[in-house]
């Protein structure tokens, strides 16, 4: 204890000498030869910093190749930015989307009735004393059976809200998700589910009653999606058309177990991710990333500023129009 | 469906695809039901539209094979509880009737669903799945994809069909693979993908030479007017490209199938490796590379993995990857894990105290013993949880 009190009070002499530096710096420690560690040890060089020489050059555009349905032949090919169709996943934006849906979904109208409510004399019961049972105002009393529920459920709107901005990043963000995965199968347009011929002049001829009729179409279908790899085995296949396309609406109501298909208008972002792909028109992916690129384009113009120029939509690479010329 | 009213917007003319001109007319199949008992069945009809799908595949569209419709004025029986005549017994087995069964699986019988419905996609019936002869698969693509692009870059007309013909083409004669892939492929100075001796190799170029011409011939014959669709002239001239390309295989007397995995091997040490270090980045040439890789071979490369895929080496390694297992132990049996450890050993699914009993060769006693004593070998049959949990947890 001794030893330990002398040098505090050195260290504060020290402190209070006129030699001792203004300012008080914790000294550094510099440790002996011996102990220093030895060279052997140290870990190399990292070689992760870029060679200068190698520009790096983010990617701007990505393909989308339109197939023709269903042989899925390639026929075209476009380009769209990568601000559409390339970015990073982020799930938070996925997840506020998908809720703000559910939320706006629900119908909000379950309603109970509250004492106020329940039809029926307000009489009273019995009499307050001399009954010998429980005193009792009026029959509507949530502790009555039959009675009214207190905070029960009322009619209201569940709905939420999302900044423009961050729903329709979160569509994009969906839609990459898909394209980076191999998901996202663009078909020409005029999507639709070519079933046999004979089967339909049968159909229209009236020969095949509702259930066989439907039971061939779950048959047939079954067999090309799952000759496929798109069938229930693999997922399931949600089908985006532009407006209702009579076969393969009815096909996918029929043999809903392989998928489903959906108007353009009635399509979510939660419907973007759910199934184990997405097969729509090429019109109908342009017009979707039309609908939702409210963080892209700008409607405000300021004179003299340079106007923020929006990605182009499908920019198409092969065939060119009109490119083969004789 | 759910609906957004902030999202919901009238979907643009551009969407809505107007009727083609060439087919035939439309007309919602009405089919009403000859049951007598399912009057309000006869009601409900299914919007079936019996004109052609309206798009381009009409190639696949299955022509009537041997579609059995049922025998007509089938009726479908009263149900019991729906018959007023008081003299009706309900018959105690199929004897006395004088038709039994009903129409469910009627197309399970191949008969009466015919044949020939099966999906058929842009390549060969069954995928390629052989390492080597995917790798020649490539190697050759890589090749025609070249060629195919040169004469895209023309823009002419001719070249414009050549090459889209020279794409959809089948694997042809063995000769013909032989011939692309003696045509070596090397890096350039730049790093792309270039043909080693320019222009490539003769027997090569003069195949492309042929098809120009019959191209060529088949656009002079159809004369085309003043009026003719240009893509009219396209589609004749690639029919006559393939025409011609079916005849001249059908003279040879070879099959148009993938080669065969010992051609693919001896092939594989004319190819070399250098090819595979040559990058990748034009995005049509890639397309070319993938529509050429999926009819030879039936594997789509996805346009998210085109992105990433910068060589050829990248592009090779895609293809031939085989898809992940779905299963943990079929992982671990393509790996050929723990083999070498005596004692672990990997089952598909749990081992149940079941199981455990088999393995020690009890089983089959406690099964004997548990059906002397009348109880019941799997499960608990009917006989609940005691009585007294109920009481205890107080649960209804």
């Amino acid at each position: 204890m001794a030893g330990k009190g002398m040098r505090c009070l050195s260290e504060a002499m020290r402190g209070l000498s006129l030699g001792a530096p203004t300012c008080r710096t914790v000294p550094v420690r510099t440790a002996p030869l011996i102990s220093r560690r030895s060279m052997a040890t140290e870990a190399p060089v990292s070689n992760i910093t870029r060679s200068v020489a190698e520009q790096w050059t983010p990617i701007t555009t990505v393909p989308v190749t339109v197939h023709a349905f269903p042989t899925l032949e390639p026929r075209s090919l476009e380009t769209y930015s990568a601000k559409h169709l390339y970015l990073p996943l982020r799930r938070d934006i996925l997840h506020l989307a998908v809720v703000y849906e559910g939320d706006n979904t629900r119908q909000g109208t379950a309603q109970a009735k509250t004492r106020w409510e329940v039809a029926g004399s307000h009489r009273k019961v019995r009499p307050q004393k001399g009954s010998g049972r429980a005193r009792v105002g009026t029959k509507q009393s949530p502790i009555q059976r039959g009675g009214g529920k207190s905070h029960g459920p009322r009619n209201r709107d569940f709905g939420t809200s999302l900044n423009r901005k961050v729903y329709d990043l979160a569509w994009r963000t969906a839609l990459s998700y898909r394209y980076r995965r191999g998901e996202l199968i663009v078909t020409e347009d005029g999507l639709d589910l070519p079933l046999p011929e004979d089967f339909l002049q049968q159909a229209q001829d009236g020969l095949l009653t509702r259930e066989l009729e439907d039971a061939f179409i779950q048959k047939y279908v079954g067999e090309m999606l799952g000759a496929m790899q798109w069938g229930k085995a693999h997922g399931r296949t949600t089908f985006i058309t532009g407006d209702e396309r009579m076969n393969l609406f009815t096909a996918m109501e029929v043999a809903g177990e392989n998928g489903t298909a959906l108007q353009l208008q009635d399509v979510d972002v939660k419907d973007l991710l759910e199934t184990g792909r997405i097969v729509m028109e090429r019109s109908v992916l342009k017009e979707m990333i039309r609908q939702h690129r409210s963080d892209l384009v700008s409607s405000i113009v300021v004179p003299g500023m340079k106007h923020l120029k929006e990605p182009a939509l499908g920019t198409v690479l092969y065939p060119l129009p009109k490119s083969p010329v004789a | 469906m759910r609906h957004l009213p902030r999202l919901r917007g009238a979907v643009s003319a551009s969407l809505c695809c107007s009727s083609p001109t060439h087919i035939r007319t439309t007309a919602v199949a009405a089919v009403a039901t000859t049951s007598s008992s399912t009057k309000t069945q006869s009601l409900q009809r299914r919007n079936l539209s019996t004109s052609l799908p309206r798009c381009d595949a009409v190639e696949a569209y299955a022509p009537p094979q041997g579609l059995k419709p049922p025998p007509q004025g089938w009726k479908t029986a009263v149900r019991p509880d729906k018959i007023t005549d008081p003299a009706y017994e309900p018959a105690q087995d199929g004897l006395g009737l004088e038709e039994v069964g009903g129409l469910d699986g009627w197309w399970e019988n191949p008969a009466n669903y015919g044949t020939g419905r099966q999906w058929v996609g842009y390549g060969p019936a069954e995928k390629v799945i052989d390492p080597a002869v995917l790798e020649v698969a490539v190697y050759r693509a890589l090749v025609e994809a070249m060629i195919a692009r040169g004469g895209v870059k023309t823009l002419t007309a001719r070249m414009f069909a050549v090459s889209d013909s020279l794409l959809g083409s089948e694997w042809g004669p063995e000769t013909l693979t032989t011939t692309t892939v003696q045509t070596k492929l090397c890096v350039g100075s730049n790093g792309a993908l270039e043909f080693k001796s320019t222009p490539p190799e003769p027997q090569l170029e003069q195949k492309v030479t042929e098809e120009v011409d019959t191209a060529a011939t088949a656009k002079q014959e159809a004369e085309p007017t003043e009026g003719a669709n240009e893509t009219e002239v396209l589609e004749e001239a690639r029919e006559e490209v393939e025409v011609k390309e079916a005849v001249e295989v059908q003279e040879e007397g070879l099959t148009e199938g993938p080669i065969s995995s010992e051609t693919a091997q001896a092939l594989l040490k004319e190819i070399g490796h250098e090819w595979k270090k040559a990058t990748i980045k034009d995005y049509v040439f890639k397309y070319f590379v993938a529509k050429r890789i999926q009819k030879l071979t039936g594997h789509i490369i996805p346009d998210g993995k085109l992105v990433a895929i910068n060589t050829a080496g990248t592009l090779l390694r895609e293809v031939v990857r085989p898809p992940k297992a779905k299963k943990l132990v079929e992982e671990i049996e393509n790996k050929q894990l723990f083999q070498s450890l005596p004692n672990v050993r990997v089952f598909p699914r749990r081992v149940t105290p079941i199981d455990k009993e088999k393995m020690v060769g009890r089983w089959k006693v406690i099964r004997e013993e548990l059906e002397r004593r009348g109880l019941p070998v799997i499960g608990t049959a009917n006989i609940d949880n005691a009585i007294e949990k109920k009481w205890v947890t107080g649960a209804k």
